[in-house]
């Protein structure tokens, strides 16, 4: 993971003052990106203490009371906690669950394309959605799924069904999430795979056919213990993230009626924070969504050193 | 790529057609909501209300463009998303490469310390809300600057060119160091016009990044005036309330076609910058895989 010290570095050595004398320059570019970490990464990071107070916006955090773990104590005897923590699993397991073999199989199907030019139409239509917004994503699906005017219900009611209002369906809008999840990502996705896919030697295959191993298990006994590595690695850097559903996407489905199924922490943060001015109950929150997500990410990084013998961060 | 025509067996040729049968598909469907979308957005409000349209404009008519156009805010919101990206670009890889040239280089005593420094706050998520209040108490709220310079940096593109600039040799950067550059002038004069493809490739990330961006400025912009296009197209699409400002009433435009038109306008952009993207990025998506 850390790369070696490189022996020249090491023998002369100098102090720091001797060096920002000798390198004025350098030191003097590498300042504003300094200040800007400090001012716009840390200091939020340093007002998360915000959790142990009760915040008063005009008094600011000299003159707030500290208020110890009231805050942390008031969010997991709430209901909503449940509601807020269950969404926020259920959907994280459907990413881990649906979402991202996909692409997976995706870039095997795409490999065993010969025609060079279908393949990159294919390419070219599955990875536009990835640079659109999920602003703009949930506004296509929103259109598209109206009870009224969206092309899907015209075609139930062609087929004679009734039609159905699927962003207001507390049955349907986990799904559509995910139908939008696998939409967007799904061929950007397929990337890493493909790239992983192009880099094993073909005389493995050839060696494979002569064998009489046929497309299928050379699929299965090459190309997917090949690129195993690379999978397990992006599955844990995914279950790392398990936490982080995603204000964009969550707030671009959501509605009141659908709330109940897909308010994560994020959007359950924003509701609180900013829409009820409690700071310092939101703040809780957030740091309880931003804590156990990092345990996540270690616990995903240990696992990935002990079986790849890669690290993911 | 297939010089030596090896006769294929059955199965093989029955895998193939499955296979690009089933790819044709993914790549149909994923295309197929654009169509819609653009049918329905060229089409007049009597066929889009009555649920005719599919895949075909009925009715040929751009009155829908036209009314998105005319609409003083969206005209606004363009305005201000778009200067919002090209500002927000050019500041961002300024700042970018100043940032990483010295990360890049061993005579630079912080290194290891500013790499740890960029990677701490890249893993841990901050929680928003003090954020959100260091921003309003350092001024940046409701103001234009709001939208830019909270974002301005980002560790993963600072990390990809931090990578590109440690492949460039040390004997260019000595030799500019005889000829009398200072630091900056190295970067600017020799560096630079050799990192044409990563630029792009970390411009247009940026670019795409401010376009679309829609949780900073819906924490930090209130004012209505500043509204950038995801916040209309947001409002838009979610409140009926917005668009009945939008005077639909007199033209006679359908809702469900002026939601798709704004939607699509505000697509258009990245759509066009698209080609681009795709070369670029996934050489980015490469070296990006490089960890740091």
């Amino acid at each position: 993971m850390s790369k070696k010290r490189s022996p020249v570095a090491g023998t002369k050595k100098e102090s720091l003052w001797q060096s920002i004398c000798k390198h004025k320059g350098l030191y003097f570019m590498a300042l504003p990106g300094f200040i800007w970490f400090i001012l716009f990464k840390y200091i939020p990071l340093a007002g998360s203490v915000i959790a142990f107070m009760d915040y008063d916006i005009y008094k600011g955090i000299g003159g707030s009371k500290f208020a110890g773990l009231k805050h942390f104590e008031h969010f997991f005897k709430f209901p909503e906690f449940g509601e807020v923590f269950r969404n926020t699993a259920i959907l994280g397991a459907y990413e881990v669950l649906i979402v991202f073999p996909i692409p997976i199989v995706l870039a095997i199907l795409m490999n065993e394309v010969r025609n060079a030019k279908y393949k990159k139409a294919v390419q070219t239509a599955v990875y536009v959605p990835h640079f659109l917004s999920w602003v703009i994503i949930g506004g296509i699906f929103t259109t598209l799924l109206s009870p009224n005017t969206g092309v899907i219900n015209n075609f139930r009611q062609m087929l004679g069904l009734d039609s159905i209002y699927y962003m207001a369906s507390e049955k349907h809008i986990r799904g559509i999430l995910v139908i939008a999840s696998i939409w967007k990502e799904m061929g950007w996705s397929s990337i890493v795979y493909l790239a992983a896919i192009a880099g094993i030697d073909p005389a493995l295959y050839e060696a494979a056919e002569i064998d009489g191993a046929n497309r299928f298990r050379r699929m299965l006994n090459i190309t997917l213990p090949t690129i195993l590595p690379i999978i397990m690695t992006m599955l844990l850097l995914k279950v790392g993230n398990f936490m982080e559903i995603g204000f964009e996407k969550t707030n671009s489905f959501m509605n009141s009626m659908n709330q109940g199924r897909i308010d994560v922490f994020d959007t359950f943060v924003y509701r609180y924070g900013l829409q009820n001015l409690q700071y310092s109950y939101a703040t809780a929150v957030g740091l309880f969504k931003s804590i156990v997500g990092i345990i996540l990410l270690f616990i995903s990084n240990a696992i990935s050193r002990k079986t790849t013998d890669q690290s993911i961060i | 790529m297939n010089k030596t025509k090896i006769r294929r067996s059955l199965p093989d040729r029955i895998f193939n057609a499955f296979n690009l049968i089933v790819l044709g598909l993914i790549g149909l469907i994923a295309v197929l909501p654009y169509i819609n979308m653009l049918a329905v957005s060229l089409s007049s409000s009597g066929p889009v209300d009555s649920g005719m349209v599919s895949f075909l404009p009925i009715e040929l008519t751009f009155e829908n463009y036209k009314t998105v156009f005319l609409d003083k805010s969206i005209l606004k919101s363009i305005g201000v998303s778009a200067l919002m990206t090209v500002v927000g670009t050019a500041l961002s890889l300024l700042l970018t490469v100043m940032f990483a040239y010295p990360l890049s280089r061993e005579e630079f005593k912080l290194r290891k310390f500013c790499n740890i420094m960029i990677l701490i706050v890249f893993i841990f998520n901050a929680p928003i809300i003090p954020w959100y209040l260091t921003m309003r108490a350092y001024g940046l709220y409701d103001n234009f600057w709001a939208l830019i310079v909270p974002s301005v940096l980002s560790t993963y593109n600072i990390i990809i060119v931090r990578s590109f600039f440690t492949e460039v040799s040390p004997a260019l950067i000595d030799a500019a160091k005889v000829d009398g550059c200072g630091e900056m002038r190295t970067l600017m004069q020799i560096i630079l016009p050799i990192s044409k493809a990563v630029m792009a490739t970390v411009g247009l990330m940026y670019g795409v990044g401010y376009w679309n961006s829609y949780t900073t400025p819906l924490y930090l912009i209130n004012e209505r005036s500043l509204y950038t296009l995801q916040l209309r197209i947001k409002s838009i699409v979610l409140d009926s309330n917005a668009i009945e400002s939008m005077n639909l009433v007199s033209t006679g435009t359908s809702t469900q076609a002026l939601k798709m038109t704004a939607i699509i306008v505000a697509a258009v952009p990245v759509l066009c910058v698209y080609p681009f993207l795709q070369k670029h990025f996934v050489k980015g998506m490469t070296i990006g895989s490089v960890k740091g």
